[in-house]
């Protein structure tokens, strides 16, 4: 009864044969009220639960309007609906939204069904009561009712809330009451509204040619393309035809009428298709055809290959772009260069066409990038071991400094004690000065009675450390 | 019974923008089976490996968990001789919010993360405890025999020094050890 319209602009790219299993969802759930007369808008008619449009009964006498139950899941939301609109759940915009204490939003059913197998909040699984669920903010249900959705009958682009009232009232593809409904006899079938202007034809009548019952409301196509008995002379021959079978018999009729072979390259003769051999012979086209007909086929084999050659034109751009930037590198190590010039000659051979060839100039790309990647880490590595490396030999220098100036203070200290020895014994012996001790004197004044000497000494050694 | 309009959402979505290392195919016949593959993380023992799981949407997802199984067999501490997955989001801590994607990443995650304390094969979670170098090893090896059927004779022979052999006495032995930085 409802066409899918949705369908057809629904992207299938995983092997989906199995249309009638998509189809379903998008079904619209048309069913009956009793009274017309009360019929607000409530969040239950909004689930979909009757599956048909079954159960018929009286409304007011004169509507013949229906109710229609939507499916707002099934629909289809003009563009992409924003992510903040969709409920974490069925992925659909939200329909009839309730707010959480952890201020989540879900559709009323969806929670439901996810409170039934837990107390806990879907997306933080914060303890959550069902009592405690309140209606969404106003906000957000203008924010979905403005929302733009395609009506399931007519493909109309309307907000969302008005789609139900598009389909009870205005919708010509929609369903109405056959007006035969309100006829004693009491019609049930339905019609749709375009159409609900007529008569009921929803009544058994024969097929005046095969004495077949069927419904009025059927007969025309019937009689038009099923009916079996029903004759009707050609339009060119007079030959009596099935009626069922004229489209065939035209295309073979010898009285039916043909336009020249040659119409495509501008001949306008007609002709009846028995006296079209008389006019190939006058034809103006007899010789230019052919010729027109040979260029043609030319002309989109040509196309063809100037496809082709834009194609690989555009190849050979990418290789050799491919191949400059390579020998901008200019540290890229030499067995990758010859694997790239050896793929050159490749190019220019005759199927390079070759989506394999793109793959290699991938392979290649990716090799270099790890190469260089590979490089970098390299460098890094050599710049963490020299790091390394001066770490460690740093406090041994240090130490080596320490202990070169300790040692040259003890070996100051053991000349000054045995200059003091020397003089020591010069005085006690009282003997002449030798070569020797000739210094004596001298080193005694220059060590024994000067102490800033040591200090002189230990800026020394300072420097030996500073030039460490 | 009707496919809800979520499981062709995400199916959509699943064909369009794939995650990178996980595939996810519906079965022509029964759009709620799906035939799916993960990659083995990087600096993983199941490092290319590529494993083939199935995915069931029972008739009340997403208010039930999806049931996945591994059908490639896999030396980890959280999954069973069966390809049964021990993971709490496919149990107790399922939430409708979660979805195929999230379900199949946390599957990658735990493949890079193997959790031996809460184990569902115990002798593999006991070898994991007490001597991991062995069981990384025992990893790899089963990586290699099982996993790596979708590669060509050329690139396995390639990734040849990559994966230890049976024999702990074998010098690739000590080369897998170093290679992910065990000793």
């Amino acid at each position: 009864m409802s066409e899918t319209p949705a369908l057809a602009r629904q992207p299938l790219p995983f092997p989906g044969s199995h249309l009638s299993d998509l189809s379903q969802p998008y079904t619209i759930h048309t069913d009956v009220e009793v009274d017309r007369g009360n019929s607000p808008e409530t969040p239950s008619r909004l689930t979909s639960s009757s599956p048909n449009l079954s159960d018929h009964s009286i409304s007011r006498a004169s509507d013949l309007n229906l109710r229609h139950t939507i499916d707002l899941r099934a629909i289809t939301y003009d563009g992409i609906v924003d992510e903040n609109l969709v409920c974490p759940i069925c992925r659909c915009p939200f329909i009839d939204p309730v707010l959480t204490d952890c201020d989540h939003v879900f559709c009323r059913a969806c929670i439901d069904g996810s409170l039934s197998h837990g107390n806990f909040c879907p997306i933080d699984r914060l303890p959550l009561a069902e009592d405690s669920l309140t209606r969404a903010p106003k906000m957000v249900f203008n924010q979905l009712d403005s929302l733009k959705a395609k009506c399931p009958c007519c493909a109309k682009l309307l907000p969302r809330s008005g789609l139900e009232t598009h389909l009870e009232r205005y919708c010509l593809e929609a369903h109405v009451r056959c007006p035969g409904f309100l006829l004693e006899q009491g019609c049930s079938e339905m019609v749709k509204r375009g159409v609900s202007n007529q008569h009921c034809l929803h009544y058994p009548a024969d097929c005046p040619d095969c004495s077949e019952t069927i419904q009025q409301a059927e007969m025309d196509t019937h009689r038009d393309t099923f009916c079996k008995e029903r004759l009707k002379p050609c339009d060119y021959c007079e030959v009596e035809i099935l009626r069922c079978n004229e489209s065939e018999h035209v295309e073979n009729c010898p009285d039916a009428v043909q336009s020249c072979r040659w119409a495509e390259y501008g001949c306008q003769h007609e002709a009846k298709r028995k006296d079209l051999h008389l006019h190939a012979g006058d034809c103006h086209f007899k010789s230019i055809g052919p010729m027109a007909g040979f260029l043609k086929k030319e002309i989109n084999s040509l196309r063809n290959d100037v496809q082709n050659l834009t194609e690989t034109n555009h190849l050979q751009e990418r290789r050799i772009k491919f191949l400059e930037s390579g020998q901008r590198a200019s540290e890229r190590p030499m067995e990758l260069m010859d694997l790239s010039l050896a793929n050159l000659p490749e190019a220019t051979s005759a199927d390079s066409l070759d989506p394999g060839h793109d793959y290699l100039l991938s392979l290649l790309e990716t090799q270099q990038n790890r190469l260089s990647h590979l490089s970098a880490e390299l460098s890094d590595f050599q710049g963490k071991n020299t790091m390394m490396l001066f770490n460690e030999t740093l406090p041994l220098k240090n130490e080596l400094a320490e202990l070169r100036s300790t040692q040259q203070v003890t070996c100051m200290h053991v000349r000054w004690l045995m200059r003091f020895r020397m003089q020591e014994n010069q005085r006690r012996f009282g003997g002449g000065p030798g070569p020797a001790s000739s210094g004596g004197p001298e080193g005694g004044a220059g060590f024994g009675g000067e102490p800033p000497l040591s200090r002189r000494l230990s800026d020394s050694s300072r420097d030996v450390i500073t030039k460490l | 019974m009707a496919l809800p309009k979520r499981i062709i959402k995400e199916t959509e979505r699943l064909m369009a923008e794939p995650v990178p290392g996980i595939s996810a195919v519906p079965h022509g016949d029964n759009l709620r089976y799906f035939d799916v593959t993960i990659d083995g993380p990087e600096s993983s023992p199941y490092n290319h490996g590529r494993y083939k799981l199935e995915l069931f949407l029972p008739d009340d997802y997403p208010m039930t968990p999806p049931k996945v199984r591994f059908m490639t067999k896999i030396y980890h501490p959280n999954i069973d001789k069966l390809g049964r997955i021990c993971l709490d989001v496919l149990k107790s801590n399922w939430s409708p919010a979660l979805q195929i994607r999230t379900i199949l990443l946390s599957i990658q995650a735990l493949l890079g993360a193997p959790n031996p304390d809460d184990p569902l094969d115990p002798n593999v979670a006991k070898k994991w405890v007490d001597d991991p170098d062995d069981a990384i090893r025992e990893a790899k090896v089963w990586t290699w025999k099982f996993g790596m059927d979708y590669l060509g004779f050329e690139e396995r022979k390639k990734l040849r020094s990559d994966f230890p052999t049976m024999a702990k006495g074998d010098e690739n032995y000590h080369r897998a050890k170093i290679s992910d930085g065990t000793t």
